[in-house]
């Protein structure tokens, strides 16, 4: 058993502004092969290639931590997490997710990205869950 | 256990002061990620073996998340190996405004972490770096914050962090630098609703939304005084940053307060016009005395360690208790034949008489370069005799208008150094290229530069370098890092950037 240093690095996440997230799940595809343990989803970003025209993009997952109805921050590391090359037309597989909540962010780089955003132009949680794999359609990304 | 245990020294703060998100000219929405942290594992072997299935990646380090009710949540642990580095972004999503989460990192390595603000290459403003500070850092019941700012052009941002385990409560004491004609005015700020901040917490002062009884502007030093809740004159374990951005501007940097006085710091960069920048240094010298004068003196050495100029040219500078005293780099006179303009220095600021200091110092180009970064100690020696410094932040893209990062290293011993090794690391832990930077001894105050480039750390036709430095010297040294990037913007802004300092580690494992 791993016993923690539990170094006191601060992240002060008390920031401006009211976002209301949606938990969104979608119909599971039944054919969709998946590695134990691990979900997927897929789908296809709206504008991204007009928005970053002639860069390639990725898609990544970011790992959501926090409340259910208070609030909470995500996490990722570009080098590591989960994250898939976006197709020219949008479209993206992402295979290999540990069951848990995302966030979606697509850019050129993880920093300049731009957030997966629900029909109120809120970001949009995803629930992942081990064996599943989700078609969640066409995705909108915030202004 | 047992490497646990050796590894606790290492224990990190680091504050994120992303409240206002981005850049200081972007609109204040709510941006995709508040903070970046850029981690290093300078170990060169895995630290906790016990129970690992996928050696080398033993370790690993996760953020634990602080609800508002004190309970925690931990994050999915990100794996690290010996000499990997890399990039956590972190961002929030609120469904309630009155929520104040926070979070705290836990390793199981002797993690060297910093602070940069998030940034894009389409919206060019100074990439904001400051490190972690180590736990043995932090004050009892004070910190000193050396140069605090509000004028028309900056403002300053203070985030104090609660290292304790109940809540404490925050003043803040600010003193006005002494003027020409009169002393220096101090203020207390301490509203009648008081400050509370609960354990692991942060709290974000914004010096412009303080009530300052002076009209207008400030500049001058803080000291930042807690009590545990209920219980004056007692003396809780603190830590604070501050950052400063131009209003309306690009520039921007962030630098660590300091958690007890010294009575001597070593300043990697002195400057005087220096380069095509026209880089000048600044340092805001604060007595961390709250009831003695501090005498000070500030010397100034060449590249090779020879003594060059002095400040004050006579005596000393007498600082009054919790001010601070501003000395430009242009200001010492020379003891020997030359002149400061254009010179590549160093310096130790000193007091003279016993009384604390704190010292934060700036660089100032006419390119727009401005730059922060505290003042240094010389690092105790590892079991094996040598002084480790790491890095965790190094990029340098061959593009010009990309990140570069050049490294200064100062031998603050007493003797000269016969062996000092640099290495550069790879995000994925792969050595790079090894430099000795000791071809010829370099004496006690001398210093010594290198970069990626310099160092043939490059792969042709690549994007640059992206990784750690690491440095294991015979002497101590300090070591400081400059980010910058090159842009073009009005007003022939032509450069933008930001410093940090090295990280000491003991080699205990």
């Amino acid at each position: 058993m791993k016993i923690k240093i539990v170094a006191f690095a601060l992240l002060a996440l008390f920031f401006g502004g009211c976002l209301p997230a949606a938990n969104r799940t979608s119909a599971p595809i039944p054919t969709a092969t998946l590695a134990p343990g691990v979900g997927g989803l897929s789908g296809q970003i709206q504008r991204a290639a007009q928005t970053w025209p002639g860069q390639p993009l990725r898609i990544y997952a970011a790992a959501y931590y926090g409340e259910p109805d208070g609030g909470g921050f995500y996490m990722l590391d570009p080098d590591r997490d989960p994250g898939a090359p976006l197709a020219a037309d949008g479209s993206f597989t992402l295979d290999s997710l540990p069951p848990g909540s995302y966030l979606l962010v697509v850019g050129p780089s993880a920093e300049q990205g731009r957030r997966v955003v629900d029909a109120d132009q809120q970001p949009a949680l995803f629930l992942v869950q081990a064996g599943t794999w989700q078609e969640l359609g066409t995705l909108a990304l915030e202004p | 256990m047992k490497r646990v245990t050796l590894a606790l020294p290492v224990l990190i703060v680091l504050l994120a002061l992303a409240l206002s998100g981005g850049s200081p000219t972007r609109a204040q929405s709510n941006p995709v990620w508040n903070s970046a942290i850029l981690y290093f594992n300078p170990a060169d072997t895995p630290i906790e073996t016990q129970g690992c299935e996928s050696p080398p990646e033993c370790d690993d380090i996760s953020i634990v998340y602080y609800r508002e009710t004190g309970e925690t949540v931990p994050s999915r642990a990100i794996p690290v190996k010996p000499f990997q580095s890399g990039v956590v972004l972190i961002g929030s999503v609120l469904y309630d405004q009155t929520f104040k989460g926070s979070a705290v990192i836990s390793s199981t390595v002797p993690l060297a972490a910093l602070f940069r603000q998030v940034y894009s290459s389409s919206d060019p403003y100074s990439p904001i770096v400051y490190t972690s500070l180590d736990n043995t850092m932090a004050g009892e019941g004070f910190f000193y914050l050396p140069w605090v700012q509000r004028t028309s052009g900056f403002d300053t941002e203070i985030g104090v962090q609660n290292i304790e385990s109940v809540p404490i409560s925050l003043k803040l004491h600010f003193y006005e630098r002494d003027k020409k004609d009169r002393p220096g005015e101090i203020y207390t700020y301490d509203p009648p609703q008081g400050i509370t901040v609960e354990p692991q917490r942060s709290y974000i002062f914004r010096v412009s939304a303080i009530p300052l009884p002076w009209s207008g502007s400030f500049d001058g030093s803080v000291v930042v005084e807690a009590n545990f809740s209920g219980l004056p004159g007692s003396h809780p374990k603190i830590v604070a940053a501050a950052r400063e951005v131009l209003v309306g501007g690009n520039k921007a940097y962030g630098f660590e307060g300091v958690g007890t006085g010294q009575t001597a710091w070593h300043m990697v960069s002195a400057l005087c016009s220096y380069g095509p920048g026209q880089q000048t240094s600044q340092y805001s010298i604060q007595n961390t005395s709250l009831a003695s004068t501090a005498q000070v003196q500030v010397d100034y050495y060449t590249a090779d360690g020879t003594l060059f100029a002095t400040y004050p040219a006579s005596g000393t500078a007498a600082v009054s208790p919790g001010k601070a005293l501003l000395v430009n780099g242009c200001d010492p006179t020379p003891t020997t034949q030359g002149v400061l303009t254009g010179k590549y220095l160093s310096a130790v600021v000193r007091s003279t008489n016993g009384v604390g200091l704190a010292v934060v110092g700036k660089v100032i180009g006419k390119d727009g370069l401005l730059t922060a970064f505290n003042g240094q100690l010389p690092p105790p020696a590892s079991p094996d005799g040598k002084y480790y410094v790491a890095l965790p932040y190094v990029e340098f893209a061959v593009r010009e208008d990309g990140i570069r990062t050049y490294l200064s290293i100062l031998n603050v011993g007493s003797s000269p150094a016969n062996d000092i090794q640099l290495t550069y690391y790879g995000r994925d832990g792969s050595l790079i290229t090894a430099v000795n930077l000791t071809g010829k001894p370099l004496p006690a105050h001398a210093k010594i530069g290198s970069d990626p480039s310099a160092a043939r750390a490059i792969d042709p036709g690549s994007y640059g370098f992206i990784g750690a430095a690491n440095i294991i010297s015979d002497q101590p040294i300090v070591a400081l890092a400059r980010v910058q990037r090159g842009v073009s913007l009005p007003g022939g802004v032509t450069s933008l950037g930001d410093d940090y300092v090295g990280m000491h580690y003991l080699k205990n494992w």
